[in-house]
């Protein structure tokens, strides 16, 4: 297509598109005026976190246990996407590995000043345990794996940032990090599994729930939070591994 | 019951099992692991099928059963064609990954992984009554998918398609999410049973921009036109096992779901308007078929030909697409396009005609059939510019985009087909004979097509936990036209692909009428591989179906 011709069919197509989506957006109820259907939903969900499941976040019932299979598909599209971009980015037959420097030759290479190094040196510690406690308390408060991983997963780049590439690859080695993201995905499958024979259905609670508002409440809940955190904080790390490796280490054929 | 979630349990752990061993696991044991989980689903699969017979499976995740009619969790609802089609997925992807073991030179196990994390999201995908869970697993199989397509990465080639399949397939996406927050915002509801109950028999600009939005998503992975421009591409790079589930199963789902969808949520409201509905739809159909007929037939990339033939091949059987597969399979392959009985595909094309004449269509078979022909006469000559050496060797019709190189797929001699990529084949084609043998195959079609479509029954297995689901349906025997008309399908098929080969008056007459060169100039153009090009056709598929029912729906 030439670019005007696209770029005409486009603007019209847009326009009809955007017409007829505001046309359905005038038939959704009013802002602020709940649908007395939808209104259900919550307020079955409001009622049964705290006394069947001893869950204070009820954003976090609805994610881990009454729609807790949703999550798990979830979880695997990160997982897939990340073994996706380790497939791609894969060392090929033609290519060979080299010590971990700037393929761009010639590029003026500036270490990171004292300031930075420093202050990406002391937030790691704080980043690793407010990593553990997001992660930890997503049952008591909003939070839980898929944020609590994200905050753990900054902790290497720090080091990154602070130092260099074989020093993050020590903190991280690929194996490592390769293990955790698949014991955590994996983990979430077998806690599904775990209620299946306990309770004849996957990813039933099989866990004493704790005293509502503790940290050890909510019972399988818990623990699926612990596995989404390995296995998110996991796939970022390797995510940055993989796409560090295809910068800094592997070298095209000359 | 045990049963429900192992088809998407189980490839999802041993898929990651396979991630974490990926420096331990010596290849031979990751891809034995791998066929042996994907042979489980397809065990398990069977038992499904023979237990939702008479009444489906209603499976609810966390044991969360629904609540004063209002469903708290995910619920699978596994009926007839739902444990099909992942009995389809898991042969398919078992027959992939025995073809891959001699396919591939060096894989780690990413590889296997990423197929089974495939089947799990297509066994999920077809398993789930939830509308939010379904588009978990179109995402889910759109991130192995787009992984797959690009494995070959060492080539610009592959990424450029992957790239195309990724955009195109995330606007659809896109679509869906947003015709599910249109409905939930109505209805309060996910279940899909929930929300067909919900949204009643009043039919507004909300419900049907939610259809259309919802309808258009799906199309783009079922490669319906004009939805349909990544599919050539991503079956031109994909490797040849990944490309058997794009277009055995993958494209077929998308089909899947908008049926599903429509009867279970969207039925009630369109019950007075289903005519004009149909129609739409119809013209979209109509015009893939032709499209991909006419695109086959003046392709001469054999993998871009297969995957236009799957644009209008429909069904719910598998045939053997590898193009490894020696001649006399490759043959039987086109047979079974061409709807040749005893294969499936003729009792569903069967099936097809009848309902279009019962509803006065009777142009309809004439467009099917000239549609399998052609697409059958492609493959034909094809085989016997290949395993004959018919025809002369410079090619008459346009060309335009220049050729390529591509590196062969596998390494190593060709001289022989490893019996590892041979067995796949013959044995896909052994079960759409065997499956078009089966007896009360129609019967059971019928039966399954009626209890889709019954909403109000659904609804009430679902969320009443009754049983009112009626028995099955007597079998529908083919009349002799039928067969005649299958076995002239073939020989019309053979004479095209012998005319064009060999009369050399017909070959030029077609290969330099300005009418023909123009005709393919223009599709090929169209077909251009630009990411912009392909989603300005998308938002003008999607303006054109959510106008068209706005206007005639109501």
């Amino acid at each position: 297509m030439r670019p005007l011709v696209r770029l005409g069919l486009f603007l019209v197509s847009t326009a009809v598109f955007a017409g007829i989506f505001v046309a359905a957006l005038f038939d959704l109820h009013p802002l602020g005026h709940a649908d007395p259907l939808s209104a259900t939903y919550g307020d079955l969900v409001n009622s049964l976190t705290v006394p069947e499941r001893h869950i204070t976040d009820a954003v976090t019932a609805v994610n881990f246990d009454f729609r807790g299979f949703d999550t798990l598909g979830e979880e695997f599209i990160m997982f897939a996407s990340v073994l996706g971009a380790a497939l791609l980015l894969r060392k090929h037959a033609d290519e060979s590995a080299g010590p971990p420097i700037d393929k761009q030759q010639g590029r003026q290479i500036t270490l990171a000043s004292d300031a930075v190094r420093l202050l990406s040196v002391a937030l790691v510690s704080p980043a690793v345990l407010f990593g553990i406690y997001v992660v930890t308390h997503g049952q008591v408060t909003p939070g839980g794996g898929f944020q609590g991983g994200v905050i753990l997963a900054s902790a290497p780049l720090l080091i990154y940032v602070s130092g260099e590439f074989h020093s993050l690859r020590r903190v991280a080695p690929r194996w490592l990090v390769e293990a955790a993201e698949s014991i955590g995905a994996g983990g979430y499958v077998v806690i599904g599994a775990a209620g299946l024979l306990s309770a004849n259905a996957f990813l039933h609670n099989f866990l004493p729930l704790g005293r509502p508002g503790d940290v050890f409440s909510g019972g399988s809940v818990a623990l699926i939070d612990l596995t989404v955190g390995l296995e998110v904080a996991g796939g970022f790390i390797l995510l940055l591994l993989v796409f560090l490796e295809e910068v800094l280490v592997l070298r095209d054929p000359i | 019951m045990l049963t429900p979630p192992i088809p998407v349990a189980l490839p999802l752990l041993v898929a990651a099992l396979l991630a974490a061993l990926n420096r331990l696991l010596p290849r031979w044991l990751a891809s034995t692991l791998a066929i042996l989980t994907s042979a489980a689903v397809g065990c398990v699969a069977v038992s499904m099928l023979v237990y939702s017979r008479l009444d489906p499976i209603v499976y609810w995740f966390g044991g969360w059963v629904p609540r004063r009619g209002a469903a708290l969790g995910i619920g699978f609802v596994i009926d007839g064609p739902g444990a099909m089609l992942v009995l389809l997925a898991s042969i398919l992807v078992t027959a992939s990954l025995v073809f891959s073991t001699r396919y591939f030179d060096t894989v780690g196990t990413l590889f296997p992984s990423l197929m089974l994390i495939f089947l799990a999201a297509m066994s999920g995908f077809s398993q789930t009554g939830d509308l939010f869970n379904l588009f978990v697993f179109f995402e889910l199989m759109s991130a192995a998918a787009f992984a797959l397509c690009g494995y070959k990465s060492e080539e610009p080639g592959p990424l450029q398609g992957a790239l195309n399949f990724a955009v195109t397939n995330t606007v659809g996406a896109f679509l869906i999410l947003s015709g599910i927050g249109l409905i939930y915002g109505r209805t309060g509801a996910l279940n899909m049973a929930q929300i067909g109950r919900a949204l009643g028999n009043r039919a507004d600009a909300l419900t049907l921009v939610a259809l259309a939005f919802i309808a258009c998503g799906f199309l783009v992975k079922a490669a319906i036109v004009p939805f349909h421009f990544w599919l050539a591409d991503a079956h031109a790079v994909a490797p040849a096992p990944v490309c058997v589930l794009f277009s055995g199963v993958m494209v077929e789902l998308g089909l899947y779901a908008v049926t599903r969808v429509y009867w279970a949520c969207f039925s009630g409201i369109l019950e007075p308007r289903q005519g004009a509905l149909r129609n739409l739809l119809l013209v979209f159909g109509v015009a893939t078929a032709l499209l991909g007929a006419v695109m086959c037939y003046a392709q001469r990339h054999l993998k871009r030909m297969l995957r236009t033939a799957s644009v209008d091949e429909m069904d719910l059987r598998g045939r053997g697409r590898q193009i490894q597969a020696t001649g006399a399979l490759f043959v039987l392959g086109a047979a079974g396009l061409a709807g040749l009985p005893p294969f499936a595909t003729f009792w569903a094309a069967n099936m097809m005609d009848a309902s279009a004449r019962e509803l006065g269509l009777h142009w309809l078979p004439w467009v099917s059939f000239a549609a399998a022909t052609a697409t059958a006469a492609a493959l034909l000559r094809f085989w016997a510019r290949v395993f004959l050496g018919w025809g002369p060797n410079v090619e008459e019709l346009p060309t335009p985009g220049g050729h390529v190189r591509e590196r062969p797929d596998t390494s190593g001699g060709h001289h022989r087909t490893p019996a590892a990529m041979y067995l796949p084949a013959a044995g896909l084609l052994a079960l759409g004979l065997l499956a078009g043998l089966a007896p009360r195959l129609t019967g059971a079609a019928y039966a399954a097509a009626i209890h889709i479509q019954d909403r109000g029954a659904y609804a009430q297995r679902v969320l009443d936990m009754l049983t009112p689901y009626p028995a099955a349906v007597q079998d529908q025997p083919a009349a002799a036209g039928d067969f005649a008309r299958g076995a002239a399908g073939l020989l019309l098929a053979l004479a095209a692909a012998w005319m064009t080969l060999c009369w050399n008056a017909v070959r030029r007459t077609v290969g330099r009428s300005p009418i023909a060169r123009a005709l393919v100039g223009v599709l090929r153009a169209a077909h251009s591989g630009i990411i912009p090009d392909y989603v300005t056709w998308l938002i003008f598929g999607v303006a054109a179906f959510g106008a068209a029912s706005l206007i005639w729906l109501r």
